[in-house]
């Protein structure tokens, strides 16, 4: 009797287990995904404010540091705007690829190029070499382009 | 009437034709670089395409017979009829110089879908905010989004159309005996002695017309920095 209760309390402890971790874990996806396009479109549009800020024949620096931060704070978040459950199987319209989750490493890795290159963009910034903020705004493009390339459904 | 009778003319002048295949390499070019990231490079040939779209239209007014808008784009009518015929065989006397009734606005509609495609592109930024083109910068970001959005449509489009523009050359091959490959090649093509040869434009003038197309594109690229 006590040999095969052993096993049944076992998978149910198992179940109740996971069961407790899902409900841990519970998240608002669209809330999420929603939170997290916004996010990355204004990644995108303080990109674009920004390369257009160096193309001036004189760019305005305060501005430059600013947009640099800004791309900064929101590139070193990025690695938590991924959480369990907010991939395509929540079934909001999203980019995100279930790669995001399927290789958690990989992804990791890609995200903390971005934020490593962001890093040097703003010290740049601040240092005001208009140049070489030009050449790594390159670097860092290159690094966003690295992770959409693996990790983002492709435009239609 | 027999083979002999037929006499070689220039139906479509050297601008006309440089267009067209320049128009094909650079389409080709700019779906490579846009799928293998050189956008610098993708930015520089739509450009070349707005400008050779651009020379193509002003052409179309004052270029040769054969170029010009007002010889080959026809009514509803005339096209209808001329379609009916379209599984004839060319008898010699048939044959005729320049766009016939379809084709007429199958090139002109190609011809504008270039030019908007080209258009959007030069209001289109990527994903990132990084590569973009000329005229993004006078638009916001989902604005430029936006344009992108649409230019990847319209290149699916255009994809289409192309592939109907070939398909229906294969087509006159084919069943209508017609080749309409060479004389966009070479310029000449064989036609009845009753047949008059289309009066040409001079390459003088199709020389203006590039350097004020040209003008219009280095202006229009460079709207941002002219407007600042």
């Amino acid at each position: 009797m006590t040999s095969r209760l052993i096993p049944v309390l076992t998978v149910a402890a198992i179940l109740a287990a996971t069961g407790g971790l899902d409900a841990a874990a519970a998240i608002d996806a669209a809330q999420v995904i929603t939170a997290r396009q916004e996010n990355l479109k204004t990644l995108g549009k303080t990109f674009k404010a920004l390369r257009e800020e160096l193309s001036k024949p004189a760019p305005d620096r305060a501005a430059i540091v600013g947009d640099s931060q800004t791309i900064l704070k929101l590139s070193q978040a990025l690695p938590t705007w991924f959480p369990a459950g907010s991939g395509p199987e929540a079934g909001i319209k999203t980019a995100a690829k279930p790669e995001i989750w399927a290789k958690p490493a990989q992804f990791a890795e890609v995200a903390s190029a971005i934020s490593l290159q962001t890093g040097k963009l703003s010290e740049l910034a601040v240092a005001g070499d208009f140049a070489a903020i030009a050449a790594q705004t390159k670097e860092t493009a290159t690094a966003c382009g690295n992770c959409h390339k693996d990790f983002r459904v492709k435009d239609d | 009437m027999t083979e002999a009778a037929l006499r070689r003319v220039r139906v479509w002048d050297r601008p006309t034709r440089l267009v067209h295949w320049s128009l094909l390499l650079l389409v080709a070019l700019s779906w490579w670089t846009a799928a293998n990231d050189h956008l610098t490079w993708h930015v520089l040939s739509g450009l070349f395409i707005l400008g050779l779209t651009l020379f193509r239209l002003i052409w179309g007014v004052l270029g040769s017979e054969t170029a010009r808008f007002a010889s080959f784009l026809r009514g509803p009518r005339t096209v209808l009829a001329y379609a009916a015929t379209l599984f004839d065989r060319v008898r010699p006397s048939a044959i005729r110089v320049g766009h016939n009734p379809l084709g007429g606005w199958s090139a002109m509609l190609l011809l504008l879908l270039l030019l908007i495609q080209a258009c959007f592109g030069l209001f289109s930024v990527d994903i990132d905010g990084f590569d973009a083109g000329p005229l993004a910068a006078l638009i916001s970001f989902e604005n430029a989004r936006w344009a992108a959005h649409w230019h990847h449509r319209i290149f699916t489009l255009l994809l289409a159309l192309i592939a109907l523009h070939v398909a229906a050359v294969a087509f006159y091959l084919a069943v209508r005996h017609d080749n309409l490959l060479a004389p966009m090649l070479s310029g000449d093509k064989a036609v009845p002695a009753t047949i008059t040869a289309p009066r040409q434009g001079t390459d003088r003038l199709a020389a203006l017309c590039a350097l004020a197309a040209g003008a219009v594109v280095v202006v229009v690229s460079r709207l941002p920095q002219i407007l600042r």
